[in-house]
């Protein structure tokens, strides 16, 4: 489909160096050599003030899978993006009912699309207001329809929902993607559907969904994908606690590199995470090839 | 397309098409809610903002106004002390004071009048402080310079406003005032003490914010997230449009898809692995030696270089870009090439103005991204005076930042999101949908 | 033409390694030395800035040839920035941290060796032997402490009056804390009796509360000579539980057991809670936060089972980076010994009761006393002069720093899960603290 971009004209070659010069030299400084940089490392007991330290071959990996705090920090981590799978189907929902708007679209697409596209921090740093259980504002709700105040972010078993429970009240980016693909679903299906006599329900069921199914297993993956290096969110709610529940993958990297100072141990879990990734990522591009739009 | 279509308006859709609207406005109003409660916190005061039950509109500040008798012959200092001892005394006794005005009459005629702002009045006494024993004097020998400062007016010819006579309802507030005159000993006798609202000081938290008193320049911060994010995306779209436009016209087919995959191969490392490398590539940065040859190098940590540098490698942002370079007309290319236009002038006079629709898109989502970054910037920079907002607003809710400042600074970091979607909608829009069909 | 873009491009990139670069160079070839220092900046007006700012005035003009640029060290995050800094070689020339920290810098090689510089100095011999315990490691000194501070327990004077407390007669044991804090505690109002620390560094307060039960934290193996965990014993127990108990039984604590200190500070200062733990360092936060002097109480930390009221001496150290030049390590001494010296010390007492921010402190110096100088409050002395004959440094057994992370498990245990038992929780942290510490640490000497 591309063969005819390159042009009849001899164009010099270096002009193509030149351009490419810039980015080559980029993509290779910040993202190739710290790739092999972070391979390397891994077999070393990085030293920081003296690298790159003792090299020990495998021993950071084989420490890693005895290591009982990487064990806890995978469950975590898994549990919690199960967690937030919960809120897998907010967005289609969301999207769907947006598809039925005709007057009025921009006003809803405004205010849904606005808490979804707020910096994280913001959002996290108001969330841990509201879970405050002396004054924060969830807690107030429960008292003023007569239950019990709840400890959130302050109970291990209730903590990791904590973590992805705000993510649930910003659907409107993902919501988005879906509703451009339910917009694309032509107008003749429908009327072809009516003619048959079909009402709201079988449309939806029968036409509707099916053509966006490809989509939400490529939302799902991506969403894996960054649930798996959530690192933002229980960094600056919990810090990974109480009781280590909310200690996920990322946290324990940074906190084994910055805090304890074991940079070789902790490239050593960013390349296991990045091998494991790796297999999602393959998924998605699975997911990728059958997807009918592409 | 919409399910229900314009041709089944029929009482059953009618009802679905009722309860979808319903769902729609329930979920807004959840939606709305936390920004509103931020809003509403950034405008209360410490104190009122643990009150139970919340307040969704907040209060507003109290205010006190004291209307004095200025003494025969008084000079223009002697007033000055006076509203200057008045004002602060009060002040630093009730912190829930906002604002106290002093009025002074002579012969019936307003004469001078000073307001002064609890949050402005605390940086003067402090700044007008020699010490805690002789503080009486330290402002009485500042009061003309806080006057100016605070904005004291004087009348010399006398304004006419009739002074206000003493309210009959006590207060607590106005004993409390009345005491603080009593200990102040002023050269003016009271007439009357008022207590009122007043407006500007529900504004404390934003002015507090936007100085900081020094310790968190959010302004500042403010000020970095800024050059940051605008000169990341600019480096990025300048690195990965040159990238890919050679790849998409400027190189064989085959060399192409090679390029290609060099490019968008990266977008599958996840950015965990490349923290600590990065981390510490910077510290010597490019490397410190090449080959065993010593290369010059430079400390790159600390510094705007290691946020913006490694902005501009976006497997993503060269796939769009190439994406779109390549349904570009290759008539109109070549046209430019027959005059003679060398390669960058095809690009910069023919491929870019064509493209205005992806750079804009690519421009404000890495503008975003940038803005909205927190964990690479809080890692490279420990400097607080290159702080970008998101390390800020982390910081301050982490340091005993007092309450209704933090929620002031979090307003102040979702404003420029939410500016950038008001102006430029439709290009999130189309963003959002181009990041769903990358996948 | 052509070329332009991508030529300009190599042109930026050299640049930048070239201006770094130059900046390098410039900094040796001055002639004053510039150091950089963690300690917090001088900003604004307020009272305690502006004791720092005569301190340092001072020393400019005593010493034109240094030239200090103060910073702060992040607060709350201050470990993990430090420690992310030094890695990255941005790390400042000195830096202000908490004694605790002192073994594990040592340790991970952040600390220069400042022994020479110590002897040469020649004052080492007027300093109370166990105040240098937390810098001397085999004999080498990697440090200067500058002064200790005691913990002391805090109250609001007016909400004592509030509920008809008498602000004379503060709680005196731990069970009449329960008893005051029971009275002071109120939901309607939102306000707690009793501020209490469960987030991450909750072993900095809990250490106190196991002495004051008359217990301690390990022993020495006289055989072995190694580190036996003690802290699982009866009285570590008895404190926990009455943690436990303050939390659950009679809920005069916060809900949000997690928070930090400067939390806790601020509850302090808007009337949230009416007593809280507190360290000197507080007091200069406290009134800039706006509140007043008259309302703060201080009274020695209630008495424990033991009958004593116990509490740690902390101290703050300057320490130097071992990457600086021999030339700047010499300047940064200079400062550091200004900042510890008598006369310094003294004139810091005289600004900060000036300026009413006067905070209790214990001089590292040999018969210096701080009430020889200065004036307190009457009940706050009485407080302090009190408090000052039950407090005892820190302990500084190896990895000390690290059995205090350990200790935080149980402690949120037994805040957060109304059923854990104190016991078991102790005895599972002691088990482990034991084997992944103690056990690993061997021998040591001098204990």
């Amino acid at each position: 489909m591309q063969e005819k971009h390159y042009s009849a004209f001899n164009k010099p070659k270096w002009a193509a160096v030149l351009f490419l010069l810039p980015g080559i030299l980029t993509f290779l400084l910040f993202r190739y050599y710290p790739m092999v940089k972070a391979i390397i490392m891994s077999f070393y007991d990085y030293s920081i003030m003296n690298p790159p330290g003792k090299f020990v071959g495998l021993g950071n990996y084989t420490r890693a899978l005895q290591d009982p705090m990487v064990n806890l920090v995978w469950k975590n981590t898994a549990t919690i993006v199960g967690l937030s799978l919960l809120g897998f189907f907010i967005p289609i929902i969301l999207a769907v009912l947006l598809d039925e708007v005709r007057g009025g679209n921009v006003v809803f697409r405004t205010i849904y699309i606005i808490p979804a596209i707020m910096p994280a921090m913001v959002t996290i740093v108001l969330w841990k207001w509201f879970y405050n259980p002396d004054y924060g504002l969830l807690n107030i709700i429960r008292q003023g329809l007569g239950a019990q105040p709840l400890g959130w972010l302050n109970d291990p078993k209730l903590a990791k929902l904590c973590l992805v429970l705000p993510g649930f009240f910003a659907p409107g980016y993902t919501a988005l993607i879906y509703l451009a693909a339910l917009q694309g679903i032509p107008k003749s299906m429908y009327e072809a559907a009516i003619i048959d006599g079909a009402g709201y329900w079988q449309k939806l069921r029968y036409i509707t969904l099916p053509r966006i199914v490809p989509m939400m297993g490529i939302m799902l993956i991506m969403g894996l994908i960054g649930a798996f290096q959530m690192f933002e969110a229980p960094f600056v709610y919990t810090g990974g606690g109480p009781l280590n529940s909310t200690k996920v993958v990322a946290l324990y990297i940074y906190e084994e590199a910055f805090n304890f100072y074991r940079m070789g141990y902790g490239t050593t879990m960013a390349v296991m995470l990045f091998v494991f990734l790796l297999v999602l990522t393959w998924l998605q591009v699975r997911f990728f090839k059958t997807d009918p739009d592409s | 397309m919409p399910i229900i279509q314009p041709s089944e308006k029929d009482s059953k859709n009618r009802g679905i098409l009722i309860t979808i609207y319903i769902l729609l406005i329930l979920g807004a109003v959840t939606q709305i809610f936390p920004f509103l409660w931020m809003l509403s916190s950034s405008f209360k005061d410490n104190i009122e903002i643990y009150k139970l039950p919340p307040k969704l509109i907040p209060p507003r500040p109290t205010m006190v106004e004291f209307q004095f008798n200025a003494p025969e012959g008084a000079t223009k200092k002697q007033l000055e002390a006076d509203a200057v001892l008045a004002s602060f005394y009060l002040l630093q006794k009730r912190p829930d004071v906002k604002e106290v005005r002093t009025k002074f009459f002579a012969h019936g005629k307003l004469v001078y009048e000073l307001d002064a702002p609890q949050f402005q009045a605390k940086k003067l006494w402090e700044a007008a402080t020699v010490s805690k024993a002789t503080e009486r004097q330290d402002w009485i020998a500042g009061a003309g310079g806080i006057s100016k400062e605070l904005g004291g007016r004087f009348y010399p010819d006398g304004k006419n406003i009739e002074p206000t006579p003493p309210p009959a309802k006590q207060s607590e507030l106005r004993v409390v005032a009345a005491e603080v005159l009593t200990k102040a000993d002023l050269a003016s006798t009271p007439r009357s003490i008022l207590v009122g609202r007043s407006f500007s000081p529900i504004f404390d938290s934003y002015r507090k914010a936007y100085t900081a008193l020094g310790e968190m320049p959010i302004s500042r911060f403010f000020g970095n997230s800024l050059v940051v994010a605008i000169l990341s995306v600019a480096w990025q779209l300048l690195v990965c449009s040159l990238s890919a436009y050679a790849v998409s016209r400027l190189v064989s087919p085959a060399w192409g898809r090679v390029l290609l995959l060099f490019f968008i191969g990266t977008m599958m490392i996840p950015g965990m692995v490349l923290t600590i490398p990065n981390y510490l590539i910077l510290k010597e940065f490019p490397f410190r030696s090449l080959f065993g040859i010593p290369f010059p190098h430079a400390n790159l940590l600390n510094t705007f270089w290691a946020l913006i540098l490694p902005a501009g490698a976006s497997g993503f942002a060269v796939y769009l870009f190439k994406g779109f370079f390549d349904q570009l007309p290759m008539e109109l290319l070549d046209a430019a090439r027959i005059d003679g236009a060398t390669e960058m002038n095809v690009f910069t006079k023919i491929a870019m103005p064509l493209s205005k629709p992806v750079f804009a898109v690519l421009g404000i989502m890495g503008f975003m991204g940038s803005w909205n970054d927190f964990m690479w910037p809080f890692i490279v920079i420990q400097k607080k005076e290159l702080w970008t907002l998101m390390v800020g607003l982390y910081q301050l809710q982490n340091s005993a930042g007092e309450p209704n400042i933090v929620m002031a600074s979090l307003v102040l970091g979702a404003l420029p999101v939410i500016l950038m979607f008001v102006f430029f909608q439709q290009y999130i829009l189309e963003g959002i949908v181009m990041t769903g069909i990358k996948g | 033409m052509k070329r332009k873009i991508p030529v300009l491009l190599l042109v930026l990139a050299l640049c930048i390694v070239v201006i770094s670069g130059c900046k390098q160079k410039k900094a040796s070839t001055d002639e004053a030395v510039t150091i950089v220092t963690w300690e917090g900046e001088l900003i604004g007006d307020s009272p305690d800035i502006k004791v720092e700012r005569e301190i340092r005035e001072e020393f400019d003009r005593t010493h034109p040839n240094i030239n200090v640029i103060r910073r702060s060290a992040p607060s709350g995050e201050e470990r993990k920035i430090f420690a992310t800094a030094m890695a990255g070689g941005t790390g400042p020339d000195m830096a202000d941290i908490p004694g605790v920290d002192t073994r594990t810098y040592i340790e991970q090689g952040f600390a220069a060796d400042i022994t020479d510089l110590v002897k040469k100095w020649g004052q080492e011999d007027k300093i109370y032997t166990n105040m240098l315990e937390p810098v001397i490691k085999d004999g080498r000194y990697y440090g200067l402490p500058r002064e200790y501070y005691i913990m002391l327990l805090a109250y609001r004077t007016d909400v004592y009056q509030k509920v008809g407390l008498n602000p004379q007669t503060p709680p005196e044991n731990w069970d009449e804390l329960v008893e005051y804090a029971k009275r002071l505690t109120n939901k309607a109002e939102n306000r707690y009796g009793f501020g209490m620390l469960g987030m991450d560094f909750a072993a900095w307060h809990f250490m106190d509360y196991v002495w004051q039960a008359g217990g301690d934290f390990m022993k020495v193996d006289p055989k072995t000579k190694i580190m036996k965990a003690t802290f699982q014993e009866k009285p570590g127990i008895e404190a926990l539980q009455y943690y436990k108990d303050l939390r659950w039984k009679h809920d005069v604590i916060q809900n949000n057991v997690l928070q930090d200190i400067s939390e806790l500070i601020n509850d302090f200062v808007t009337g949230r809670s009416a007593m809280y733990k507190f360290y000197a360092q507080d007091m200069p936060k406290l009134l800039k936060l706006g509140l007043s002097s008259e309302h703060i109480g201080l009274a020695p930390l209630p008495a424990g089972p033991s009958g004593t009221s116990v509490s740690q001496m902390a101290p703050r150290v300057y320490i130097i980076n071992p990457t600086i030049s021999e030339e700047k390590q010499q300047a940064v001494f200079e400062y550091i010994k200004y900042n510890v010296s008598k006369e310094t010390m003294i004139k810091r007492w005289k600004l900060q009761e000036k300026y009413g921010i006067l905070a209790p402190a214990t001089p590292i110096w040999k018969g210096l006393l701080q009430s020889d100088y200065v004036d307190f409050p009457a009940q706050w002395s009485t407080a302090v002069e009190e408090q000052s004959k039950y407090s005892r440094p820190e302990p500084y057994f190896p990895y000390w720093d690290k059995v205090k992370q350990y200790l935080v498990q149980p402690i949120q245990a037994v805040l957060l899960n109304k059923n854990a038992d104190p016991a078991k929780e102790m005895k599972n942290c002691a088990d482990k603290v034991q084997k992944d510490i103690f056990d690993k640490a061997g021998p040591v000497e001098g204990f």
